[in-house]
């Protein structure tokens, strides 16, 4: 063991601390991308409560976002699937309206 | 002509070694810590090579390892991060053992680290996504942790073996 090697301990000590602490409060920031007949239609962010009306030219998806959870509500499409898809919250989830074309996505 | 024949027995001695390493650490059990995880043994062939050979040498067995133990025990996506992982810290472990005041055991350490931390970063451009950037300090660590550990073993390896260049007879 040399004078070095503890450098080299320390500076991989503090580049892990470091970049541990850059991503660990790092916020989240998670959001909603809503597009419509494969367009982007709007984002919205997970962390503000709220009710959006998303019109197409088919019709109109209520969205409910609360708790930094997602869903459809009310639709006044045939099947009514958006609604049973339930809540989505984790990067990557999704909700599909076919016949409206909508498609509602958590993303970083 | 000698010359060169004994490079060639050397280089593919060592060789030999790095890839029973590589095949005994395949069979090790130890994914359970993390997915993936590996002690990174054969970095301690490589380290030897780089100090008694040279940087060519070195990352001629690192790369003909990689692929040859990618062939046998692996798959496209573990064969593109051994290859960055192993090229960057053949590079990084090659610029240290130029500065003095480094002994084996930093200049591993150091190594595994980079090597982690360019596995981070090809995985990152294939599978597209930065989620998997929070994995880094951990790896950080645990590169350095298991590079202390391979950079002791290399330093009994040097001690007891003469793969030396300047020990030729």
């Amino acid at each position: 063991m040399k004078k070095g090697d503890f450098l080299v301990f320390l500076i991989i000590a503090v580049l892990s601390v470091a970049l541990f602490l850059a991503t660990f409060f790092k916020d989240d920031g998670k959001s909603l991308l809503v597009s419509v007949d494969n367009k982007p239609y709007k984002t919205f962010s997970l962390d503000e409560d709220g009710k959006h009306e998303i019109k197409t030219k088919k019709g109109i998806n209520i969205l409910i976002i609360e708790n930094g959870t997602a869903h459809f509500e009310n639709s006044d499409c045939p099947d009514k699937t958006c609604e049973k898809m339930g809540k989505i919250s984790n990067v990557g989830e999704s909700i599909v309206c076919l016949p409206h074309k909508v498609l509602a996505e958590v993303v970083e | 002509m000698k010359e060169k024949s004994q490079r060639l027995a050397f280089l593919s001695l060592l060789l030999g070694i790095a890839l029973m390493i590589s095949f005994l650490e395949s069979v090790l059990p130890l994914s359970f810590i993390l997915p993936g995880f590996k002690l990174g043994l054969s970095n301690i062939v490589i380290l030897v090579c780089l100090k008694q050979w040279g940087f060519r040498e070195a990352l001629l067995i690192n790369i003909a390892r990689i692929l040859i133990s990618a062939l046998l025990f692996g798959n496209v996506l573990s064969l593109a991060l051994s290859l960055s992982g192993g090229i960057f810290s053949t590079l990084l472990m090659f610029f240290l053992c130029k500065c003095r005041g480094l002994s084996n055991i930093g200049i591993s350490a150091a190594g595994g680290a980079i090597h982690n931390f360019a596995q981070i970063l090809a995985a990152m451009v294939m599978l597209n996504t930065f989620s998997v950037f929070r994995l880094t300090p951990f790896l950080l660590i645990l590169g350095g942790i298991t590079g202390t550990f391979c950079g002791i073993l290399a330093h009994f390896f040097e001690k007891r073996t003469n793969f030396s260049k300047n020990n030729r007879k």
